[in-house]
């Protein structure tokens, strides 16, 4: 059986993480754009193009930008780039002559030399999310937290998503990742997840791309691919809009992609599941965040099947919680 | 009215959760500062807060003793222990003469190395005070000797250049009398030292910075906002007002990254609602030597009714120049002179992002208050804090903060280099047209009928010291991520440079770029910065000098110091993250 489906579910594996190297190419590329941009992108992306712009030393006024004025941006900041892009740049060494910090005249030993916060390990706890959640059919609890361990570029993250009823723990996916900054807003996510439910357990490899997107959109892409041969993603996007200095109402969106059926664990083949809804909270600080929300989730496809005796394939669900990080 | 009270609360005011304790934080305690169980001779300052003595002792002659040790403070209503010098905060005020040799003996008594920096002093690197860097600073239970030479006067500062030691209350002032006569008479002379505290423990402050940069910051552009921007100046104007920004994902109130928040600004160790209160008899010269010791805080420095004449910066005479209102950041000194004549004036030292004040009283006698000033609207960064030089680019300013009004106009273009380490994740931003005009006094300072000092009304008296032309130059850029909270100069945090090296008696000019949105106050230890204008011309001699976002600031260093030098941003937070250079004189 399994190998049959191997055979069939390639393609859909190789659609998936392509698609998910596209988006994160895309979203890095964003970052990078203001050097190697073609003048022919089409007019949304140059709305986004702000470091470009920043770098024609263009003046965007008051005025939004028409289509050939960005396209003139374009090409001025194509001429700029060749000046002041990386390609002609210092070198950020070339003041040392030949010194360094560790060694030479007037060095004090290893031991007693100069070292900051740059060099230090950090760390961080969040409970994302600690919330109740009242279903149509009946209520769970949820759990979404993660801790690092790192410096501003590259971190170690333990990140879990649990789900409980009557205190018994019904499903889990917990992640151990290593990112690395790839660009000013985006970090590479490698790593592992081990899913279990309340009958299967299943190993990941996991590939994706975070960040934060112009305009302050939250994103990350994820492409999960297990020892077996089976294939994953999720997709994720939330966003940050302030009602006031501390109620912030915040959407958010996540999709979740299968390469194969799999209905032991709960879902079929494609889009499996996707959740849209809000939360509304309250930045007490910004540490602690009580929040109430709601959110339509959807079954799809062969997954909608599994949920639908259960009247559960379409659910909305209210919640309640809190974000607390230190 | 219930209704409106809590759509208030909830949308509108920043700042506004119980608001008893935010304006605990603001105020700050009456009768705040050092607790009991210090030895009575220690607390003459702080004790009479209420009655508004705010004086520190004096220490004169030219053997000092200082010791560093813990001490219960308690400013919001919380006890917590600040790291003091002599057991007051500010530590004691050291009256040096110039041509002197002053020795001071520094024991710790702390549990962790500690060090003293004498901020702007002409001396031996080793005498410098950087641990690290000058030498390995001093350790618990030992006593370090600093002896050298005065060689310049005026007013400095000192304080720890170990960690967050600083933030907790590790400064004093520095008065330095000139072996002539005093250019600069005046009939009293104080001391106005502007700090900082938090309850927090710098190193969790820093450490919440990283995962959040905009933690404090309770300013933030809202809908309800963009909903009245648009109800006023049109669905065009408010958008774009906003697009550059969101584009970008910069935040145009992103002003300062610690606020009233977790701050309580004080003034010579004293609360708001303490009073530090300085006493003069009308129409006397009063100098008053200010002086910001905060780690993290720009202040707006305005005393109503009474215009200042600045006098000297950063110890150095220049050309009187009267203002209302001036900008200083941390490590920067100004002498001002007042002639006050009414019996009481507020000295109102507002915050640059305008979350709080530090706040304190010229008085006749102790125990008056005048009228303390409303505090301002903060305003948004415009459009030249991320492009710097607009002009000649044709375009309608319209309502863009009216920033072309100061903007730079009338600028010579420059070539900017960026260093290749600039085009990686520690760079959210950089600018390829720098404003290089110091006539703009800065954010939140521009639509004002006060006069407000800016750089380019700095003239020293003595002139040019050393008149050769640089014989080169170098191009340093500020740099930094707010969403990663890191900071480093040329992309490169200090962990990952090499140092900047200056040949021993060379003249060289340095050109200091700013690629951020923050004003950062660049301190180079040991020798003096030369501030020129942007046409090359020589304006005056500056330890510390603050360049602001998107601007290029130049300056003339002579590297008649051998050695291994800090040169760093003054935003502790900052220094602490990577915007710190060595630099190596041979």
């Amino acid at each position: 059986m399994r190998h049959f489906n191997k055979v069939s579910k390639l393609p859909n594996q190789l659609a998936l993480l392509i698609s998910v190297l596209v988006l994160s190419s895309v979203a890095v590329a964003q970052d990078h754009s203001g050097h190697v941009q073609s003048p022919s992108e089409d007019e949304k992306e140059n709305s986004v193009h702000a470091e470009s712009q920043l770098h024609a030393g263009h003046e965007v006024g008051n005025t939004p930008v028409t289509p050939s004025e960005s396209r003139q941006m374009e090409s001025m900041q194509m001429e700029m780039t060749q000046e002041a892009g990386s390609e002609g740049a210092r070198d950020p060494h070339a003041y040392s002559g030949g010194y360094t910090r560790s060694a030479g005249p007037y060095s004090l030993p290893e031991a007693e030399q100069l070292h900051l916060a740059d060099e230090e390990i950090l760390r961080g706890v969040w409970i994302d999310r600690l919330e109740t959640r009242q279903g149509d059919a009946e209520d769970f609890q949820e759990l979404a937290g993660r801790v690092w361990l790192g410096n501003s570029y590259q971190r170690v993250m333990l990140r879990t998503e649990l789900e409980w009823r009557d205190q018994t723990i019904e499903e889990s996916k917990t992640e151990l990742l290593y990112t690395r900054a790839l660009s000013p807003f985006w970090n590479l996510e490698v790593g592992g997840r081990i899913d279990h439910g309340d009958k299967e357990h299943r190993e990941w490899f996991a590939f994706g791309v975070a960040g934060l997107a112009p305009y302050w959109f939250e994103l990350s892409a994820t492409a999960y691919v297990s020892p077996e041969g089976h294939s994953a993603a999720t997709l994720e996007g939330e966003y940050d809009l302030y009602l006031g200095q501390r109620l912030i109402l915040q959407p958010r969106m996540e999709l979740d992609f299968y390469g194969d059926s799999d209905l032991e664990a709960g879902h079929g083949k494609g889009l499996s599941k996707s959740l849209m809804g809000f939360r509304l909270r309250y930045d007490y600080d910004r540490q602690f965040s009580p929040y109430v929300g709601y959110e339509r989730v959807h079954r799809h496809g062969e997954t909608a099947g599994v949920f639908e005796p259960f009247g559960q394939h379409r659910e909305n669900q209210l919640i309640a919680g809190f974000r607390l990080w230190f | 009215m219930q209704y409106k009270d809590w759509r208030q609360r909830l949308l509108n005011t920043p700042s506004n959760y119980h608001v008893n304790s935010r304006r605990r934080f603001v105020q700050g305690l009456a009768a705040g500062g050092v607790l009991g169980a210090m030895p009575l001779g220690q607390l003459a300052y702080g004790q009479g807060a209420s009655s508004g003595n705010s004086d520190v002792p004096v220490l004169r002659g030219t053997t000092f003793n200082l010791t560093i040790d813990r001490l219960p403070v308690n400013f919001t209503g919380v006890p917590r222990m600040a790291t003091a010098i002599n057991g007051t905060l500010p530590g004691p005020t050291l009256r040096w003469k110039e041509g002197d040799t002053v020795t001071i003996n520094v024991t710790n008594r702390l549990s962790e190395t500690t060090s003293v920096h004498w901020h702007g002093m002409i001396l031996p690197y080793t005498m410098d005070g950087v641990p690290g860097l000058s030498y390995p600073g001093i350790k618990p239970g030992e006593t370090f000797q600093y002896r050298f030479k005065v060689q310049q006067s005026g007013t400095y500062w000192y304080h720890s250049h170990s960690g967050f030691q600083e933030m907790t209350g590790m400064y004093g002032a520095i008065i330095i009398d000139p072996a002539e006569e005093d250019r600069i008479q005046a009939d009293r002379d104080h001391v106005i030292l502007l700090s900082e505290w938090t309850d927090e423990d710098p190193h969790y402050v820093f450490q919440k910075l990283k995962t959040m940069g905009h933690l404090y910051n309770f300013n933030q552009p809202t809908l309800p906002g963009l909903l009245e921007d648009i109800a006023r100046d049109g669905m065009q104007t408010a958008l774009s007002r906003r697009d550059m920004f969101n584009a970008m994902r910069m935040k145009p109130t992103d002003l300062a990254d610690l606020s009233a928040e977790t701050l309580t600004y004080l003034m010579n160790g004293v609360t708001p609602s303490g009073n530090s209160t300085k006493l003069f008899s009308p129409g006397e010269r009063v100098r008053l030597r200010v002086i910001n010791g905060s780690g993290n805080t720009f202040f707006d420095l305005r005393i109503p009714e009474l215009p200042m004449t600045v006098v000297q910066v950063d110890g150095i005479d220049v050309e009187p120049i009267t203002v209302d209102e001036f900008r200083l950041g941390p490590g920067e000194t100004y002498d001002v002179i007042v002639r006050p004549i009414e019996d009481a004036y507020s000295i109102f030292a507002e915050t640059m992002e305008r979350t709080g004040y530090a706040l304190g009283t010229l008085a006749t006698r102790p125990g008056l208050r005048a009228a303390i000033p409303e505090r301002r609207q903060a305003q948004w960064l415009s459009m030249i804090d991320m492009m710097g030089n607009m002009s000649g680019q044709g375009h309608d300013m319209g309502n863009m903060e009216h920033a072309g009004e100061h903007g730079a106009m009338n600028s010579p273009a420059v070539t900017v280099r960026h260093a290749s380490s600039e085009f990686g994740a520690s760079t959210d931003m950089r600018v390829d047209s720098p404003r290089t005009n110091l006539d703009e006094p800065g954010v939140g300072l521009r639509e004002t009928s006060r006069r407000v000092l800016t750089l380019s009304d700095l003239q020293s008296l003595d002139g040019e010291v050393d008149g050769r032309e640089p014989e080169r130059e170098i191009e340093l850029h500020l740099t930094g991520n707010m969403e990663r909270y890191s900071w480093s100069i040329d992309g490169l945090e200090y962990g990952k440079s090499t140092p900047v090296h200056f040949r021993h008696g060379e003249k060289l000019r340095v050109h200091l770029h700013n690629d951020t949105m923050m004003t950062h106050p660049m301190h180079l230890h040991g020798m003096w910065s030369d501030l020129e204008d942007a046409n090359g011309n020589f304006l005056t001699r500056r330890h510390t000098i603050p360049v602001q976002p998107a601007q290029r600031v130049s300056f003339s260093v002579t590297a008649d110091a051998l050695g291994r030098w800090a040169w760093h941003c003054h935003l502790l937070l900052h220094m602490d993250a990577g915007m710190f250079r060595e630099v190596i004189v041979t």
